[in-house]
């Protein structure tokens, strides 16, 4: 397929030989957090560059095949793990766009009361809910957030509201960044439309028509400076493959790091940076969850429609939420307990399954180290009291199943029976789930250079300034303080929104 | 096979692919061997092998011999490699693995995992589960034009537009499409 490249754009393949570049501000990652600062100092006319590991892949490349798109635009193939027992499986986004390119494109502002819970607690500044909301606004409206078309609800999300209205409980339709969404059902394999208003298809355009240069296929290595002073950041290009390419070396006045939760503390760390709070890179949080399989009688074809048209917000104040994603047969077939023909048999019924999962905000936290050898590692034990989220999370999760007509269960937990009505789901959990039995996985990792006023208490300032280290900056979801209970990407953005207005009111300051 | 530009399709080695090749014969469905899908599946395999880092491939690679031969310690193998048991001997000794609820259990559900994944990726395999999401993607990206083809123009060349004034002014959003994205009543 032949696509046009975007001016400013560079690929792996572009590049024969070492480069080096000056700019006023470098970012790295161009996902929710670096493309949306890119955009807004491009906006501005300050001089930037964005260094992107992964690959550029446009929505003309983004197809069904859910493996390739596991290869290409994620990270290690979509099979991160956080440590422990058990361990969570994650997956985060690496093309340009980062996350928000294989995200399900759920938009929701943070909760007021994470808000004050973040002013009060870590005396984050300017924080507020009438202080957000511009930027809630103005993120809401670049990405056109809005509520699905109804001829795009799939029959699987009928079957998760017939549930939760059987039961009585609160069940809103989920806010998406969508332009008429067609309900391709792809959003985890790039929207194939280009309706999902990912950062692929906004703030880099929008970045790179303002000038700013984007380096795709190039990991960056360290954050460079003189003493104290950033002085930029040093990477090479990726080969296919993965083999060592040429170098980029960038030096610039300001550094913003972007990569997510778990690269950006690595990043910080391998260039020897120390935060003064003990912080950088603990309190990961990650939002465990956890997904039931209901068998129907009736043909669901649950791929057609939207990836998750509602939510169920009946515990969201119990920190539990609740809604149905198709899953890929692939990606079903990877989780399921079964093989052979048992597996067959399983899969065979792929067209009248239901996936309905329970996401739990998490009290307990994990951390990033650097690994020698392995580079960043997550590691995170699930605590009693989360674990117990959990397990009345898939408790409710096949309540709502049973209720909308299921005729069996499979259960997140190893070794749990198939389950074929609420009496023995209830005679099964009523005996204890052990916590190293359950499947968990995320795609929400959050924390690990929290912000706080308090440089004893947090790695960033309250708009993302590391405490410290003049000329370096976070943004992404690693400045969270904790968790959020929803999903993170409008936080992320609003964030990156707020915090680029307070670097670019500070730019002779910062010398850009 | 799903390649693409930059997928790079690590070879493994002759003894470690004969033992996920029979790996997959007892991890899959029987019509893997019924559509001699084998060969596909481990091409598969060593594609997603490719997008895992040398670290974790490597200890992938490790996993597999060590459960090979490990199955010389389970008794009704007779000191038999799991390549060699036959298929109710081979499918005991998994379940014996997968019933442990140690680290050794996560792993070898793991390598299920994966294996699984692959074969469940097969064109042929999707099309027998009806699951054929090409066409339907077609059409509704054409019905999405078709409907809303003026809106979605319009939305998509506000992206390069500036912005209003201050931070919070009213933006380019589809207009009546929603309020904003706080919670909403029942």
């Amino acid at each position: 397929m032949t696509t046009s490249v975007p001016a400013g754009l560079t690929q792996q393949s572009d590049v024969t030989g070492n480069l080096r570049v000056e700019c006023a501000v470098a970012i790295v990652g161009s996902g929710a957090g670096g493309a949306t600062m890119a955009a807004e100092l491009s906006d501005a006319g300050i001089d930037v560059v964005v260094i992107e590991e992964g690959g550029y892949h446009p929505t003309e490349s983004f197809t069904a095949e859910g493996n390739r798109a596991l290869r290409s635009l994620y990270r290690d193939g979509g099979g991160g793990l956080a440590l422990g027992r058990p361990s969570v499986l994650f997956a985060e986004g690496r093309c340009v766009g980062g996350s928000t390119v294989v995200n399900g494109g759920m938009s929701w502002r943070t909760p007021p009361q994470v808000l004050d819970r973040w002013a009060t607690e870590e005396g984050v500044t300017a924080i507020s809910e009438q202080d957000m909301d511009p930027y809630f606004t103005r993120a809401e409206s670049r990405l056109s957030v809005a509520l699905q078309d109804p001829e795009t609800v799939g029959r699987d999300s009928e079957l998760l509201k017939k549930g939760a209205d059987a039961q009585g409980w609160q069940i809103i339709p989920n806010r998406r960044n969508q332009l008429h969404c067609a309900g391709t059902n792809n959003c985890t394999s790039g929207c194939p439309t280009g309706a999902k208003r990912s950062m692929l298809v906004t703030h880099v355009p929008r970045a790179l028509a303002r000038g700013a240069r984007l380096f795709a296929d190039c990991r960056v290595d360290r954050i460079t400076r003189d003493g104290r002073k950033i002085t930029g950041v040093s990477g090479r290009f990726v080969r296919p493959g993965g083999r060592p390419g040429p170098r980029l070396t960038v030096r610039s006045r300001a550094v913003i790091v972007s990569g997510g939760a778990i690269q950006t503390p690595a990043l910080l760390m391998r260039s020897g940076i120390r935060s003064a709070s003990g912080q950088l890179g603990r309190r990961l949080y990650l939002h465990p969850n956890a997904m039931v399989a209901a068998f129907f009688d009736e043909d669901v074809t649950g791929w057609h429609g939207v990836h998750q048209a509602f939510q169920i917000r009946e515990f969201s104040g119990d920190g539990i939420l609740i809604t149905a994603v198709n899953l890929a047969p692939s990606l079903l077939a990877a989780g399921v307990r079964a093989h052979g023909r048992e597996l067959g048999e399983l899969m065979a019924a792929y067209n009248r399954i239901v996936t309905a999962g329970c996401l739990v905000e998490d009290t307990g936290t994990g951390r990033v180290r650097q690994v020698p050898g392995l580079g960043p590692q997550a590691f995170y034990q699930i605590t009693d009291a989360d674990a117990a989220r959990v397990v009345r999370g898939v408790r409710l999760t096949a309540q709502a199943m049973f209720a909308a007509g299921a005729r069996r269960l499979l259960l997140p937990f190893d070794n749990a029976p198939e389950v074929h009505d609420p009496g023995e789901l209830e005679a099964l959990l009523a005996r204890p789930v052990p916590k190293r039995s359950m499947e968990l996985f995320t795609v929400h990792l959050m924390g690990t250079a929290r912000m706080s006023e308090d440089p004893r208490r947090g790695v960033v300032d309250s708009f993302g300034a590391f405490h410290g280290v003049p000329g370096l900056f976070v943004t992404d979801a690693s400045l969270f303080p904790g968790p959020i209970g929803i999903n993170p990407m409008e936080t992320i953005i609003a964030l990156a929104l707020r915090n680029a207005r307070r670097l670019v009111e500070q730019r002779a300051r910062h010398g850009i | 096979m799903n390649r693409r530009r930059g997928d790079r399709r690590p070879r493994l080695g002759r003894p470690v692919r004969q033992v996920v090749a029979r790996f997959a014969e007892i991890v899959c469905p029987p019509e893997i061997r019924a559509g001699h899908r084998t060969a596909d599946v481990l091409a598969e395999f060593e594609l997603m092998l490719g997008a895992l880092p040398p670290a974790t491939r490597r200890a992938l690679v490790a996993a597999f011999l060590a459960f090979d031969r490990g199955a010389r310690l389970y008794r009704p193998a007779r000191g038999q490699r799991f390549a060699r048991l036959d298929d109710q001997v081979a499918d005991a000794y998994l379940r014996a693995l997968l019933r442990r609820r140690d680290g050794l259990t996560a792993l070898v559900r793991r390598l299920r995992g994966m294996v699984a994944m692959c074969y469940y990726e097969l064109p042929e395999v999707k099309e027998e589960i009806g699951y054929r999401p090409g066409p339907y993607i077609v059409a509704v990206s054409r019905r999405r034009l078709e409907s809303y083809g003026p809106e979605i123009r319009a939305g998509e060349a506000a992206v390069l537009a500036p912005d209003p004034p201050g931070p919070g002014a009213p933006g380019r959003g589809a207009p009546g499409r929603g309020a904003p994205g706080r919670e909403e009543g029942r």
